[in-house]
């Protein structure tokens, strides 16, 4: 049988005028990289929330290691490293004041505390306090303090929202390098993309019910995900087609006059411009930045939102 | 339930540096220092007066500040690091939420001690130069002065715990301060209008026992005046004209049974509220 390390059994959650979770079943096994997906707003955080007991659940269990959070907290929160959405720390400390804070209550060596800072970047701020720093900074303290004395279960929630690119990346590095110790990783993104290249597993929140969870490999097949550029051409769309593959972009799926360019956001400004100088009429275009919320519609069979709107970067 | 009482260090570590640095508590500090040393300079007629004559002048004060510093201390514990959210963090490692609490009331009442006994020690020390016949009496002045902080700093976090927002614990922090500031003028009020009689200073003179008493039990100003008196051993007090007479059942053990209720129920039922909330 599976050894599952955190699991929740029909856990329920109905705030005052809202009904958050409703019934989710979660099994993450021991050493995964766990994907947990939805749009803003399905019921992520709480569901998290409700796993470290920080938010009592109104109907049923969660279990860390076989431990009911609800009841043995202390024993079950040991050796979990958790970093919650957006979070800001103690303005009169310094980030190792911080990190030492932290350590202590985690019963970890001291020793960590300047390791992992350097691990962040933010060695060279050591001493400044909290207060002066950018969000992105005081996101990476708190990356830094979830990886205090090597935890077991590292939980992050929307880890990369407030981080560069070039940080987001290196915390995608920071999460292989900890799986590859033992870690077991679970974290929460509203990014399919995020997501689709790390994780093993992955589960799908919406409205506060899983939709499937499945393997990453059977969930992405059902999606594309991938950001693109949806451009519809005023007239036949062969002509674009042709100049688009001449161009390079290869990526290419043709619904009628619309067609969808598989590309990176960076190089849709190239893709116009390309279009414009080969004099084809472009009527209308949009990009999908591979959000969840358009994978998703794709994932249940729905048409994303209508063309028109300009979204994402 | 084992508690670990070396959580609770770490968190009124954490409280304690996070608070002493901010600036106004350093203000605060010296606000008392030189206030007290003024009300002495002003009692004393060029000289400074002696610590028995100073208490009784400064008390008033320090009834209206240390409330102050003990509320703006308290009001924001729960609510404000569930809002940032550094409770979450916190709260997510191997500790209990009686450990975080109780952390937060010894790291929080040591800023608050520190500044009484750097506040009105330093300005106690001054005085001592001049005279130090009383100084066990002043000792217990900064005591109470302490426990007077502390039962605020205990109702403040209980609201923290209790309600949702920053603003509304704010709110409430106010409204506490307030009850402080009027509840003994509104027990005066009520005696004053259901006793019949007409010479105000002799009825204010003749407290009847009932009156007494919940004065003791409900105004905390009140009740932390009368204490730092008995601490002088005084047990009657001239001001404005009123001659008041301590009866002998008011005694400085039976306050400080009432102060320790004062702080360690708000602190039980914040525990409660902290207990059962989601962050």
């Amino acid at each position: 049988m599976t050894e599952y390390i955190i699991q929740t059994k029909a856990l329920e959650k109905k705030f005052k005028t809202v009904h958050a979770v409703r019934g989710v079943d979660l099994n993450v096994e021991k050493g995964d990289i766990y994907g947990f997906l939805g749009p803003n707003g399905a019921g992520k955080t709480t569901t998290i929330k409700m796993i470290l007991d920080l938010v009592h659940p109104t109907a049923g269990e969660v279990y860390i290691n076989g431990l009911n959070p609800s009841e043995s907290g202390v024993l079950a929160r040991q050796g979990i490293g958790y970093l919650p959405e957006r979070a800001q720390f103690y303005r009169n400390l310094t980030a190792y004041q911080t990190m030492e804070f932290f350590a202590e209550l985690k019963g970890a060596d001291k020793a960590e505390c300047d390791e992992l800072l350097a691990k962040v970047g933010m060695d060279k701020w050591r001493d400044e306090k909290l207060g002066t720093f950018s969000k992105g900074m005081v996101q990476l303290v708190g990356v830094a303090q979830a990886l205090l004395g090597n935890p077991q279960i590292l939980i992050l929630d929307e880890p990369t929202s407030g981080l560069d690119p070039r940080w987001a990346r290196a915390l995608k590095d920071i999460i292989l390098e900890m799986n590859g110790k033992g870690t077991t990783v679970f974290f929460s993104s509203h990014l399919l993309f995020e997501v689709q290249e790390l994780c093993k597993h992955v589960a799908i929140l919406n409205k506060g019910e899983v939709v499937i969870e499945d393997t990453m490999h059977r969930v992405s097949e059902g999606m594309t995900g991938k950001p693109k550029l949806v451009v519809r051409i005023a007239g036949d769309s062969a002509p674009a087609v042709e100049v688009l593959k001449n161009g390079g972009f290869t990526e290419l799926e043709i619904h009628g006059q619309v067609i969808d360019i598989f590309i990176h956001s960076e190089q849709k400004a190239q893709v116009l411009k390309l279009l414009a100088l080969e004099n084809i009429d472009v009527e209308d275009f949009r990009t999908e930045d591979g959000n969840l919320e358009d994978a998703f519609m794709e994932f249940i069979g729905e048409d994303s939102k209508p063309g028109g709107e300009m979204r994402g970067n | 339930m084992a508690i670990n009482f070396n959580n609770i260090k770490t968190i009124a570590k954490k409280e304690f540096m996070d608070n002493l640095r901010s600036k106004w508590i350093m203000v605060l500090t010296i606000i008392f220092i030189l206030l007290t040393l003024v009300m002495s300079f002003v009692q004393g007629g060029g000289g400074l007066s002696s610590m028995e004559v100073t208490v009784v002048g400064i008390m008033a004060i320090a009834s209206m500040l240390v409330p102050i510093i003990a509320i703006m201390l308290g009001y924001n514990t729960i609510t404000g690091e569930a809002e940032s959210g550094s409770l979450l963090v916190v709260l997510s490692n191997p500790i209990t939420r009686l450990e975080v609490l109780l952390g937060k009331f010894v790291g929080l009442g040591s800023v608050l001690s520190t500044s009484i006994l750097l506040g009105f020690g330093i300005a106690g020390i001054v005085i001592m130069v001049e005279d130090s016949s009383n100084v066990s009496g002043y000792m217990i002045f900064m005591v109470l002065t302490i426990l007077l902080g502390l039962m605020f700093l205990s109702l403040s976090m209980c609201f923290s715990s209790l309600l949702k927002r920053t603003v509304m614990s704010l709110g409430a922090g106010i409204g506490i301060y307030f009850w402080g500031m009027i509840i003994g003028t509104v027990l005066m009020g009520v005696y004053l209008a259901t006793t019949p009689g007409s010479d105000l200073m002799s009825m204010a003179n003749n407290m009847p026992d009932w009156m007494m008493t919940s004065m003791m039990l409900l105004s905390p100003m009140d009740m932390y005046q009368t204490s730092t008196m008995l601490g002088f051993s005084m047990t009657s007090l001239s001001t404005g004209g009123f001659s008041v007479s301590l009866p002998d059942y008011i005694t400085l053990p039976r306050l400080l049974v009432i102060y320790s209720v004062w702080i360690i129920v708000p602190m039980i039922a914040g525990y409660f509220f902290f207990n059962k909330r989601d962050i």
